[in-house]
């Protein structure tokens, strides 16, 4: 018995060997980079997930619109869900989402401000779609979510990610609609690109929904790529993994031929 | 229905040298738009079979493309694309800029067609989605009519809504030469719209040959009418302007885009007089149509829905 009992005490003494500690840091790095990443592709937000189709349509008609949105969004969206996921448990669960609703205002209100003495136009030009962030799809979302379940570094690696698929999406967008309906692409009132011949379609509300869905498709067809390069590289790895397998078994049956000869 | 008539189509030496299994239903439109089209040319001259032509061959080459890109043979479909192009290309004015038919065409054949995998399974008519994609894109080019001898003034329908039947009839030296003007000559200065006679005929032609329901460009029409006689407007005036007879007969009731149960037809034709009716009061006279059909092609898979569970109680 008393032996029983001292060996759990001694695994911690014995050195960990190196090709463990890089396993951990390994999936440490895979575990939270997929955290932050998800967001851009995988889950995309506007085109996988299908929320916040408001600002999607509304705003993106310049990309000045689009870049101030996507930062306005990400700042509040980060803030939002780290504070939301320290809070944790603690909040009284009859007035939680009022209380949610709350700090994500707080923070809107802030940038709002910010935004007011630094880049008045920019305000100006996203109109009401700037105070409606609080009542944000793809925020209320995710913050309850963070709520119950996840530290605030993943909450705030997530929150990063989703907000950078959203303004990469954002960016995407706006600049497909001002290039093809305005004939030229600004930024800061500095000419980036122009062609000779405008299609005014895409500026207004149908050219918006028609650019989204060409850009939905052009995604699911990238995403189910991914998926099957992903699956043809599995079964590669399983077919090899059998070869060796069936190798290892030949090279015993022959050693215990060879020892039942012998 | 369809088995039949393709089996039909395949049995005729006629057809088999351009495919297989050819959709007997777009040739008969085709044949049904073509005298429409040569009257056009006659009224407006050469450079509206300009732009009919190239409207027609953009169509057919960007459905040769696009059936090499989901890789079947090149020669499929091209029924429904030269429909798609013909009807596209007698949709527009003979002063629209070249690149215009050709824009059209392609957007008619790869958003409207391709994007759904074929013709029998588009949403909306790839026509009408062209049509309505280029109106609002370039205005300018539609709002004016623009007569043989190329002077802009507004269309009779348009001074009809606008300024009243008094106005309208002052135009015309009395009321008969005001209908002969309409069935005989340019209404809206659309290609395809000199010749009411030839458009009705062309209607009757596909209603007995069975390519089209009787129903819904009958409803459709009785529905204007009456909606006219309200307005106390002559119904005449209002079913020969605008492009009525066109969408009636061509846009309403063709391709996957309408209901298929016979009661859900029934809603489909009136829903789409009276939209034309609402959008011609209210906003657009000119496009009033093009809109109407295309918002009941959105609603037309709802009415069948409908009207298979009325069916369904029916029969428990």
């Amino acid at each position: 018995m008393a032996e029983d009992e001292e060996e759990p005490e001694e695994e911690p003494l014995i050195p960990k060997p190196i090709t463990d500690k890089v396993k951990a840091g390994y999936h440490f790095i895979t575990d939270y980079g997929s955290e932050a990443t998800r967001g851009v592709l995988k889950n995309n937000p506007l085109f996988v997930l299908l929320l916040g189709f408001c600002p999607a349509l509304a705003v993106t008609t310049t990309l000045d619109n689009a870049i101030a949105m996507g930062a306005a969004f990400a700042v509040v969206f980060v803030a939002s869900a780290t504070l939301i996921s320290t809070i944790g448990e603690q909040a009284p669960k009859d007035y939680k989402k009022i209380l949610y609703i709350t700090i994500v205002a707080i923070f809107t209100t802030a940038v709002s401000i910010i935004m007011q003495r630094d880049y008045p136009n920019h305000l100006e030009n996203l109109s009401i779609y700037f105070p409606l962030i609080a009542v944000n799809c793809i925020i209320l979302g995710r913050v309850q979510y963070h709520s119950n379940q996840t530290s605030p570094p993943r909450a705030f690696l997530d929150a990063l990610g989703l907000s950078a698929g959203f303004s990469i999406i954002l960016i995407v967008i706006s600049s497909i609609r001002e290039l093809l309906g305005t004939t030229q692409l600004t930024l800061n009132s500095e000419i980036l690109f122009q062609i000779t011949h405008p299609i005014p379609f895409f500026l207004l509300a149908p050219g918006a929904l028609l650019t989204i869905a060409l850009l939905i498709a052009l995604t699911n067809i990238t995403n189910t790529g991914i998926q099957k390069l992903q699956q043809i590289l599995k079964e590669r790895k399983e077919k090899k993994e059998a070869e060796r397998k069936k190798l290892e078994e030949q090279k015993k049956k022959e050693e215990e031929e060879e020892g039942e000869k012998k | 229905m369809d088995e039949k008539l393709e089996k039909e189509v395949h049995a005729s030496a006629l057809h088999l040298f351009l495919s297989e299994k050819i959709n007997r239903k777009m040739w008969l439109v085709v044949a049904a738009l073509i005298p429409s089209f040569i009257i056009g040319m006659q009224y407006f001259g050469l450079r509206s079979a300009l732009v009919v032509t190239l409207s027609l061959s953009t169509a057919m080459l960007t459905q040769a493309g696009c059936n090499i890109l989901r890789k079947i043979p090149f020669y499929r479909e091209q029924g429904a694309a030269v429909v798609t192009g013909l009807l596209l290309g007698l949709l527009l004015p003979h002063t629209a800029p070249l690149w215009m038919p050709m824009f059209g065409a392609f957007i008619a054949i790869t958003l409207g067609i391709a994007v759904f995998g074929g013709s029998k399974n588009t949403i909306f008519h790839p026509v009408l989605l062209a049509r309505v994609f280029l109106s609002i894109s370039y205005p300018a080019i539609f709002s004016q009519t623009i007569w043989p001898d190329g002077v802009p003034a507004a269309s009779p329908l348009t001074v009809l809504l606008t300024k009243g039947q008094q106005a309208f009839l002052i135009l015309f030296e009395d009321s008969a030469s005001a209908l002969s003007f309409l069935f005989f000559e340019n209404v809206s200065g659309l290609i395809g719209e000199v010749n009411a006679l030839v458009i009705l005929i062309g209607g009757v032609i596909l209603i007995f040959a069975r390519v089209i329901d009787f129903k819904i460009p009958l409803l459709y029409l009785a529905t204007i009418a009456i909606f006219s006689l309200f307005m106390n407007h002559n119904p005449l005036y209002h079913l020969l302007t605008g492009s009525l007879l066109l969408g009636a007969f061509f846009l309403a009731p063709t391709f996957s885009t309408t209901s298929q149960k016979n009661s859900a037809k029934i809603t489909y034709g009136i829903g789409c007089g009276l939209l034309t009716m609402l959008i011609r009061v209210y906003s657009s006279p000119l496009e009033a149509v093009f809109f109407a059909i295309l918002f009941m092609n959105a609603l037309s898979p709802l009415l069948d829905k409908i009207a298979g569970e009325k069916l369904n109680e029916m029969q428990d």
